[in-house]
């Protein structure tokens, strides 16, 4: 290996690893003050991507969360806005947290929105819906930006928008969401951007099993077949005009028929 | 199985839901900046001092919130440690 | 004086300010009396979204430079491709002005896996360094079709191993490569007071006298938080330029001349108008240094 590449790799990891381990080879206060800079760094990067978590725990916890998760998981890319991934299961470890079992799926919440906001632009397609005349077996729905489901055995909708609705609103969404915690409510949350910002609500389990298709592109008769037989109370002629205006779907396409 | 009806219902509803929608984009495409998230990369060197916590954060949220230490959720209530070790065991199954 | 003015008489420079986002709403609801904007390249890296709606805005009425922060010239292990991918994208949307990046490194391998630290960390200044900062601006500039800056550092750790002083290794990267030197004067100072300098302003303008007139395509100017002597100072990009990197700018301005200047501002920033009128200061201080010079070459021809 050549020395510029050991030295690189020697520096990289005296800034990572723990004050026992580090290489001596380096002037101590400056390597503090790169050190500081880093873990500032990733945590300023998290607090972005994870506004609620953040508040849920406040900023001392999170800090101490943020940086045994640099040491940990430390970024493989150049961007600090797609660094996080696994933040979630890393919070699940934290004994400190451990109260705090729903952190975790609140954790994977912020995520999912973080990246729906970061997704290419896309626009209806009006024209599209006429499409809607042909076999629907040929027809699959366009999902919207960053549309994907997330179910958990906890209130996490209610305990999102305890975070993020306008401040007079928020103690008694924080209420709401207490009591549902209490109650053991579980919430599937459907995440997507509609322009810019990212949206979530929850799901009944009708829509949940019937996002779930179109989350997985099924064919729009094999959709329609399958929700009728599992039993579910759903109406595609009340979802659909409203899957338009809140940009649940972008448009319809046709798959070319096998020959 | 046939859906021609259905689906030509929600045609029709559609297409009427289609020119509301429209013209509100518009008007929505004037916020992006007030949507925009804060940067998360930059050249300064930060000090890594207190005196910057929660900088961004109120930088991205501004006037909306603030930062409370010990979190919101102490007034969520919730687990004793027990109930929660039960909670994730039941997950695991 | 080392170089005469003459060829800068009366040209004032482009005069920029860091964009960043608290002032978004400012830049966009009535346009600012600024030459250009400088962004940093990977907050615009997503395939959509807000923030690019904003740059998109933004370049309508400003123009635009491109200032990179993370890609890791001076990684021994060489670039990620899709980092390159994404700056040219970039590039290819908005047409900057200017396209920098730091003479630096902050990718390697750990355990055999690529890690990015996100930092600004120095590299070693001997031939084998030099080599791999070489190959790693020949590939960005090959793909982007455009020569870029690469931006002198304000290091914390003085590595082992150097066989060239900084400013033989910067003017010899950027002569093989045919890049320019992005040259931070606030860096400079933030180096020599921790370096334990006594005569800050001398030994800057030293270190300028080192570098040859033509590489220089632009100035950034900032200011940081002050330490007592002997602490380490953090290149914080927190205050108002300084008295001193003011004397080096109008140094630097009669040696290289009427180059683009920004002013860098990112922790605890200030107004709108108040970062407008930090960057008015420079147009007026290069205004003063250049005509200065400009009136004192008219009498001398009289």
């Amino acid at each position: 290996m050549s020395e510029t590449q050991s030295m690189q790799e020697a520096l990289v990891h005296a800034l990572l690893s723990d004050d026992s381990n580090r290489d001596v080879c380096f002037d101590q206060k400056g390597l503090e003050a790169y050190r500081r800079g880093l873990f500032a760094n990733a945590r300023r990067a998290l607090e972005v991507t994870f506004p609620t978590i953040l508040q849920l725990i406040g900023f001392s916890r999170f800090e101490a969360c943020t940086t045994s998760y640099l040491q940990a998981s430390p970024p493989t890319i150049s961007d600090w806005g797609l660094w996080g991934n696994n933040f979630p299961e890393h919070l699940a470890q934290q004994p400190a947290l451990a109260e705090l079992p729903y952190l975790t799926d609140c954790a994977k919440l912020d995520w999912y929105c973080h990246l729906a906001e970061r997704c290419a632009d896309q626009t209806l397609d009006p024209n599209s819906l006429t499409l809607l005349e042909e076999d629907p077996y040929s027809l699959t729905l366009v999902p919207g930006v960053g549309f994907t489901t997330l179910e958990s055995d906890y209130p996490i909708v209610e305990i999102y928008r305890a975070h993020h609705e306008r401040e007079d609103l928020r103690e008694r969404q924080l209420a709401i969401a207490k009591d549902k915690l209490t109650r053991k409510v579980g919430e599937t949350a459907l995440i997507w951007r509609r322009e810019w910002k990212a949206q979530v609500i929850a799901l009944s389990p009708a829509e949940q099993y019937w996002m779930t298709l179109i989350v997985r592109q099924a064919s729009l008769g094999n959709a329609l077949d399958t929700i009728q037989a599992s039993g579910y109370d759903f109406s595609f002629v009340d979802w659909l005009p409203k899957a338009i205006e809140h940009k649940w779907i972008m448009g319809i396409v046709q798959n070319t028929p096998k020959p | 199985m046939n859906h021609k009806l259905v689906i030509s219902a929600a045609l029709t509803a559609a297409l009427a839901a289609t020119t509301v929608s429209t013209s509100a984009v518009a008007a929505d495409k004037e916020k992006c900046y007030g949507v925009a998230k804060a940067g998360q990369n930059d050249c300064a060197n930060l000090t890594g001092t207190h005196s910057c916590a929660g900088q961004s954060t109120e930088d991205n949220h501004p006037s909306e919130w603030k930062l409370v230490d010990k979190g919101t959720c102490e007034s969520l209530g919730g687990f004793s440690k027990a109930e929660a070790k039960a909670q994730l065991e039941s997950q695991a199954q | 004086m080392a170089d005469p003015a003459q060829p800068f008489t009366g040209a004032i420079p482009k005069i920029g300010v860091g964009l960043r986002h608290s002032h978004y709403a400012d830049a966009l609801n009535s346009v600012a009396d600024i030459d250009f904007l400088e962004v940093h390249a990977e907050n615009f890296f997503a395939e959509g979204g807000a923030a690019l709606a904003v740059l998109d805005e933004i370049s309508q009425h400003y123009a635009i430079s491109i200032h990179g922060t993370a890609l890791s010239l001076g990684s021994y292990t060489g670039l990620c491709s899709q980092h390159l991918h994404k700056l040219q994208k970039l590039v290819q949307r908005f047409s900057p002005l200017l396209i920098s990046d730091h003479a630096c490194f902050a990718r390697t391998l750990l355990n055999n896996q690529p890690v990015h630290v996100g930092d600004l960390l120095p590299i070693e200044f001997n031939e084998r360094s030099l080599a791999c900062l070489v190959r790693n601006i020949q590939q960005v500039q090959e793909i982007l079709g455009r020569p870029m800056l690469i931006e002198n550092l304000s290091a914390y750790i003085q590595l082992p191993g150097a066989t060239l002083t900084e400013t033989e290794f910067l003017v010899n990267a950027c002569q093989q490569t045919d890049c320019q030197l992005l040259l931070d004067l606030n860096n400079l100072v933030v180096n020599a007071h921790n370096a334990n300098i006594k005569n800050i302003v001398p030994y800057v303008i030293d270190w300028i006298e080192q570098i040859p007139s033509s590489i220089v395509g632009e100035f950034h100017l900032a200011g940081c938080t002050p330490v007592p002597a002997g602490e380490i100072m953090v290149d914080d990009h927190s205050q108002p330029v300084p008295d001193e990197v003011w004397q080096v700018y109008e140094h630097a301005l009669r040696r290289f001349g009427p180059v683009p200047t920004l002013i860098e501002w990112d922790t605890h920033l200030p107004t709108w108008n108040s970062l407008l009128k930090e960057a008015h200061k420079a147009r007026d201080r290069a205004k003063a240094t250049l005509t200065v010079e400009s009136s004192g070459t008219a009498e001398t021809t009289i």
